[in-house]
């Protein structure tokens, strides 16, 4: 399997938490589904070039989601999602937003 | 802050003022705080956004302008702290600058109470004018009196005549046909008041109860229904009751049943005295008012036309408040006279201004005499509002509320200042009689100038009179 680097990181995450972290080294990005750690420094480092010490991944997987409505019920799924936390070398620093 | 004010026509000032970059550095993070807590950034707590979110949320320039906005209202209240304005409408505010970590440069147009010059406002030369009140004048209220408690018997030895009141009951066709309204089964009236078609009343005179005439008329040229107009029409009219109004014999019995009275004679004493109350009065207003116009005469001040444009709104307000207690709509009201608002506002135009003119004048007029009105009788009407407009919530509110208190304040301010100088006179001319207001309820501020008014048009109340009499019968 063979994704490029824009395939396999999507966007970055921004919320409180990972600005948060962001502050310490550890950018969060939305990841192809099926990539891997390995893919994943390699693109970062690739898309960013940084050098990443570490990456922590996980998936969030679908849920059911059902609610009635006037028409009777909807039932349909969360979409699910891979996130990746990089840990880059010290002192190096990601412009955020610029793309991706 | 730098601070330049140069004065400007119309009774304006334009401020203009620098602000160095920290203050709109200062500002950027106040802006972002007060962004942040009312803008949902998803992935952000409320108030936790940072200002690049919120940029990319509102907009580029979002936060800057915030920023620049609160700047300069806290900038420009500062500016009128220093500069001792008192402004009277909101300021028209032109940015001139406003870039980060740059000066913020911005003029604000003020409009400024204008400068009344005072003329003579205490030495005048007239007199309060007091009505006589004369035998004649108490005549007219005793036979009003009769008048009312007149009652009303039937007529069988006579023919009609006019100042009767009769009870008819009519067909009106045309061509033989019953026409909308040209028919009722008992309608009273009085004939000689030609309430109905000019003409009709005068076929009924000579008639007797149970009489039947029939008459051809023609509807005048200029009639209310249109559709009838100009057309004659065939009236067969019975008179089924006919009453005349007997008037009570002015005796002893009459002052007895108007009041406590023992006589004929206490009962004029009664009425004259009330008579004379309210000349002096009316006097009093009508002094009042000639002083207010002598004021305002001698002296010299521009009015600046947004309080004048107010004015008018609030006289349009006014307006409406009183067609509407009438049962008529504005629209319609405007429909029926053929008036746009914009006739109306010309039409009000000239008095509001001339009510600007007495109320900056006045105020003046206290400023230098240095007329205060203490809490206590501020209160003292926000209890009265509540009693005469219980029920009356919202009106409650507003008498209540910083606003409505200021309103009595200034109003009150005002009342004082003409009932001073009106003291003033009476107290330096000490050989005219004294000019006592009527007695009523506390004499309000609130109502002082529809009393006013009222005073001032009102050349017989017949209530004031008339309250000393028990309620009168309706003599239908």
């Amino acid at each position: 399997m063979s994704l490029t680097a824009h395939e396999v990181i999507l966007r970055p995450v921004i919320s409180e938490k990972s600005m948060d972290e962001a502050g310490h080294g550890k950018y969060t990005f939305a990841v192809h589904g099926d990539a891997n750690k390995i893919m994943i420094k390699g693109a970062v480092e690739e898309l960013f070039k940084v050098n990443v010490t570490g990456v922590n991944v996980l998936t969030t997987k679908a849920k059911e989601k059902r609610r009635g409505t006037k028409r009777g019920r909807i039932s349909g799924f969360t979409t699910p999602w891979r996130k990746a936390i990089v840990t880059l070398a010290a002192g190096q620093k990601i412009e955020f937003f610029e793309g991706v | 802050m730098n601070v330049t004010a140069t004065p400007s026509p119309n009774s304006t000032i334009l401020l203009e003022i620098e602000l160095p970059p920290e203050r709109l550095e200062r500002s950027m993070d106040e802006a972002t705080r007060r962004l942040a807590r009312r803008t949902r950034v998803a992935g952000f707590r409320p108030g936790k956004a940072p200002r690049f979110m919120l940029e990319r949320v509102l907009g580029q320039s979002a936060v800057l302008d915030e920023a620049v906005e609160l700047l300069i209202q806290a900038a420009y209240r500062d500016a009128l702290v220093e500069q001792g304005i008192v402004p009277l409408t909101e300021a028209s505010v032109e940015v001139v600058q406003a870039v980060e970590g740059q000066p913020v440069i911005f003029k604000a147009t003020v409009q400024v109470p204008p400068e009344v010059i005072l003329g003579d406002y205490a030495n005048f030369n007239f007199a309060p004018e007091i009505e006589a009140t004369d035998d004649a004048r108490i005549d007219q209220v005793v036979s009003e009196l009769r008048d009312q408690n007149a009652t009303l018997r039937p007529v069988e030895d006579r023919p009609a005549q006019n100042g009767d009141y009769a009870v008819i009951g009519f067909v009106g066709t045309r061509d033989g046909q019953p026409f909308e309204g040209g028919s009722s089964d008992r309608m009273p009236i009085v004939l000689g008041e030609e309430r109905l078609i000019p003409g009709f009343e005068a076929h009924l005179l000579g008639t007797r109860v149970g009489d039947q005439v029939e008459f051809d008329l023609t509807f005048p040229d200029d009639y209310g229904e249109t559709s009838l107009a100009g057309h004659t029409a065939h009236f067969a009219v019975e008179v089924k009751e006919l009453r005349e109004k007997i008037l009570p014999p002015l005796d002893d019995e009459l002052a007895t049943q108007m009041g406590d009275f023992k006589d004929v004679a206490g009962l004029r004493l009664a009425i004259r005295e009330r008579l004379e109350r309210s000349a002096l009065d009316r006097a009093r207003h009508s002094f009042s008012d000639r002083i207010i116009q002598y004021a305002v005469a001698n002296a010299t001040l521009a009015v600046p036309p947004i309080l004048v444009d107010q004015e008018v709104e609030v006289m349009h307000d006014e307006f409406r408040a009183t067609i509407a207690r009438q049962g008529i709509g504005e629209a319609a009201y405007l429909k029926a006279t053929e008036q746009t608002e914009a006739d109306l506002h010309t039409e009000f135009r000239p008095r509001a201004e001339d009510r600007v003119k007495t109320l900056l004048v006045i105020s003046r007029i206290a400023d230098t005499d240095g007329v205060t009105v203490d809490d206590a009788a501020v209160e003292a009407e926000v209890a009265a509002a509540r009693r005469r407009y219980a029920g009356d919530g919202k009106t409650i509110t507003y008498f209540e509320s910083e606003r409505g208190r200021n309103f009595i304040r200034s109003t009150l301010r005002r009342t004082r200042t003409v009932e001073g100088l009106v003291d003033a006179w009476l107290a330096a001319h000490s050989e005219h009689p004294a000019l006592p207001h009527l007695e009523d309820d506390g004499k309000s501020a609130i109502e002082a100038e529809t009393a006013g008014s009222n005073a001032a048009i009102g050349a017989t109340d017949p209530a004031t009179v008339l309250d000393l009499a028990e309620p009168a019968g309706n003599p239908a």
